[in-house]
């Protein structure tokens, strides 16, 4: 709530692992016992309510390298666990991360909300994302099949091997094409 | 389940979270560590001397750092994350250094996190 996630997303999701969630009057009743200013009004985050599926608002290679600043984050801290789930505390500690190196990074895209990335690590645990790395580049990057924008390396543009989405890959583009071609075939003879 | 209280230390806590937090020594560290790179560098031993040190720096960019100046040596440097040689690739530190992309900066941070 400090931080920046919405009330009802904190109501509706485990906060610890094997828990139940706490509900909304609970969190309302907490929220009432908050008298500081809170964190994430201090330093002007964004934190309004979002889509389950974030991958779905990147619509630019600067939102595409944020949001890949975030899943590198969320795989240097937890590897392959965050195909398996991650507990909200694990999001807590990759989003320290992030906010930190984000700094560094000097990206223009608007810095990612809380409730993003917990949905952004749900979408891992759905197989809806992957984090790919980019043997060129030496880095990891974020992939979804929702994404608007082509999906492969956000530097040098290359499709890594077993992308989610494949409508820009050339490769498979023509492997659709040619199998179309045949089967046509096959239909005249 | 009602019983919810935000403690002081969750709040403190909160606000660490929130805030981006450089470690002024780490930036201290990296820094000397160029200009140590720069000053073997102008000796009379140059790169000879600078290989027997620092093994990992490449010629190419011990030329690029001997010759640049103090605030590009500056931008390699960051309080958040230890940037120097063994952690980032040559060919990105040498894009910092020449500023020839306008990504280098957040190629380098995806880097530290894959390397």
């Amino acid at each position: 709530m400090h931080i920046g996630f919405t009330k009802p997303l904190l109501s509706e999701v485990p906060l610890r692992l094997n828990s139940q969630s706490f509900g909304k009057r609970s969190i309302a009743r907490a929220a009432e016992t908050v008298s500081q200013e809170l964190a994430h009004n201090s330093f002007d985050w964004p934190t309004k309510p979002v889509s389950r599926i974030p991958s779905r608002g990147i619509t630019s290679n600067d939102q595409l390298i944020e949001v890949s600043i975030l899943a590198a984050s969320m795989y240097y801290l937890y590897e392959e666990k965050i195909y398996q789930g991650l507990t909200m505390n694990e999001v807590i500690q990759a989003f320290d991360l992030y906010t930190n190196i984000r700094e560094l990074a000097e990206n223009e895209s608007i810095q990612i909300s809380p409730d993003n990335a917990y949905w952004i690590s749900r979408e891992f645990y759905n197989h809806y994302s992957t984090v790919p790395y980019c043997e060129k580049c030496g880095v990891h990057y974020y992939s979804s099949i929702e994404q608007k924008i082509k999906n492969g390396c956000p530097f040098c543009k290359r499709s890594g091997i077993g992308e989610n989405n494949g409508m820009y890959d050339e490769t498979a583009l023509n492997k659709i094409s040619l199998a179309k071609k045949n089967k046509y075939k096959l239909n005249i003879r | 389940m009602d019983n919810i209280h935000i403690e002081e230390g969750q709040i403190s806590e909160a606000q660490r979270i929130a805030q981006a937090s450089g470690l002024d020594s780490l930036f201290e560290s990296q820094l000397s560590y160029w200009l140590t790179v720069q000053s073997i560098m102008q000796s009379p031993g140059g790169y000879d001397d600078l290989k027997k040190r620092m093994p990992h720096i490449s010629f190419d960019l011990a030329e690029k750092i001997k010759f640049s100046n103090y605030h590009v040596i500056v931008k390699l440097c960051t309080s958040m994350i230890s940037t120097i040689r063994p952690a980032l690739p040559e060919q990105t530190i040498i894009g910092l250094i020449e500023n020839s992309n306008t990504h280098n900066k957040s190629i380098s941070t995806l880097q530290l996190l894959a390397s």
